[in-house]
C-alpha cells in the first residue's frame, strides 16, 4: 500500500506519516506541494492520496484536476481546515473522493483509509 | 456608537475563537487547556517567544495571533513527533502556524460567515516582537495554561 500524503506543512506531513505508520501504513511518499506531489504521482504507484488544500506552485484542487487526466480511479482524500468546508463542493465536482478536516485524529485517518481502501479492492 | 458597534463584533468572535483553541490543543496534542480571564489587549501586552499570526478578511476583517513560550512550542512539537527541538527553529515556526491556521479555520466555521476569507499564517519570534491590530480594532487577549505549558490568543476586529 503506498499512500501520497501532500502538505506545505512539514509538520503536518510528519503527524500523517507517523499515525500512517502506527496504523501499519509505512510506505508513505511526501510532497510538499502539487508539483512535487504530481512528479511523485507518474513515477510511483500510488494507491490513495491525502492532499491539504491551500499550498504554494500548485494547489490541491489543482492537483486533483491533473492527476484526475491521468488518473480517473486512485481515491483523493483532501485534508482541510473547517473554515474551508465550503471549497469541498468545488473539489466533489472536480472528483475528490472524500475529505478530512483538521484536526483529526487518528481514528478519522484510520476510517478513511478502511472506507477507501476497501472501496480498491 | 461606532466604538459599541466594533465591541460588539469582537464579542460575537471571541466564543468561537475559544472554543477553536481548546478543541485543536486537545485534538492535536492531547492537551487539556484552562482559560484564564478575557482581558483588553495594550501597546504594552508581551506576547511570548514565537507568535503565529493569521488574517481573517471579508465581512469582518481581523487577526488571531497564537503566542507561545517557546518551552511549550518545543513540548507541542515534541507530543506531535516525539522529537524535543532546542531552538526555535523551521520546524517549530511550522508547526505553531499549522496550530494557528486549524484555530482560525475552525473559528471561522463557528462564526458562520460565508464572506469570510482565511488568510494563510505568519511566524514571528524574537524577544519583545509586537504586533499591530488593525486600527479601530479593540483587541483582546486571553491566557490558557496547559500541560504543556502557558499559551495565549489574542484577537482583534473591525467589520469589513
Amino acid at each position: 500500500m503506498n499512500i501520497l500524503v501532500v502538505d506545505d506543512s512539514a509538520m503536518t506531513r510528519m503527524v500523517a506519516k507517523k499515525t500512517l505508520g502506527t496504523l501499519g501504513y509505512e510506505n508513505v511518499f511526501e510532497g510538499e506541494d502539487g508539483v512535487q506531489a504530481l512528479e511523485i504521482f507518474k513515477q510511483n504507484s500510488i494507491d490513495v492520496i491525502f492532499t491539504d488544500w491551500n499550498m504554494p506552485n500548485m494547489n490541491g484542487l489543482e492537483l486533483l484536476i491533473e492527476i484526475r487526466k491521468i488518473n480517473k480511479d486512485v481515491p483523493i482524500i483532501m485534508i482541510t481546515t473547517e473554515g474551508s468546508r465550503s471549497k469541498v463542493v468545488e473539489a466533489v465536482q472536480n472528483g475528490i473522493s472524500d475529505y478530512l478536516v483538521k484536526p483529526f485524529t487518528p481514528a478519522n485517518l484510520k476510517e478513511k483509509l478502511s472506507k477507501w481502501i476497501g472501496a480498491t479492492v | 456608537m461606532a466604538d459599541l458597534m466594533e465591541a460588539n463584533l469582537t464579542a460575537n468572535i471571541i466564543n468561537p475563537v475559544l472554543e477553536a483553541t481548546i478543541e485543536t490543543f486537545d485534538i492535536m496534542l492531547g492537551c487539556k487547556v484552562t482559560r484564564k480571564e478575557l482581558q483588553l489587549k495594550t501597546r504594552e501586552t508581551p506576547f511570548y517567544d514565537i507568535t503565529a499570526v493569521i488574517g481573517l478578511s471579508g465581512g469582518t476583517n481581523g487577526t488571531i495571533c497564537l503566542s507561545l513560550p517557546k518551552e511549550t512550542a518545543f513540548e507541542a512539537v515534541h507530543r506531535m513527533i516525539e522529537m524535543m527541538p532546542e531552538e526555535i527553529d523551521e520546524l517549530v515556526c511550522d508547526a505553531v502556524g499549522e496550530f494557528s491556521n486549524v484555530v482560525g479555520g475552525s473559528a471561522k466555521d463557528k462564526i458562520k460567515d460565508p464572506d469570510m476569507h482565511l488568510g494563510l499564517p505568519n511566524v514571528i519570534y524574537g524577544e519583545n516582537h509586537h504586533i499591530e491590530f488593525p486600527t479601530q480594532a479593540h483587541p483582546m487577549y486571553v491566557k490558557y495554561d496547559s500541560d504543556i505549558g502557558p499559551f495565549m490568543v489574542l484577537f482583534g476586529f473591525v467589520a469589513g
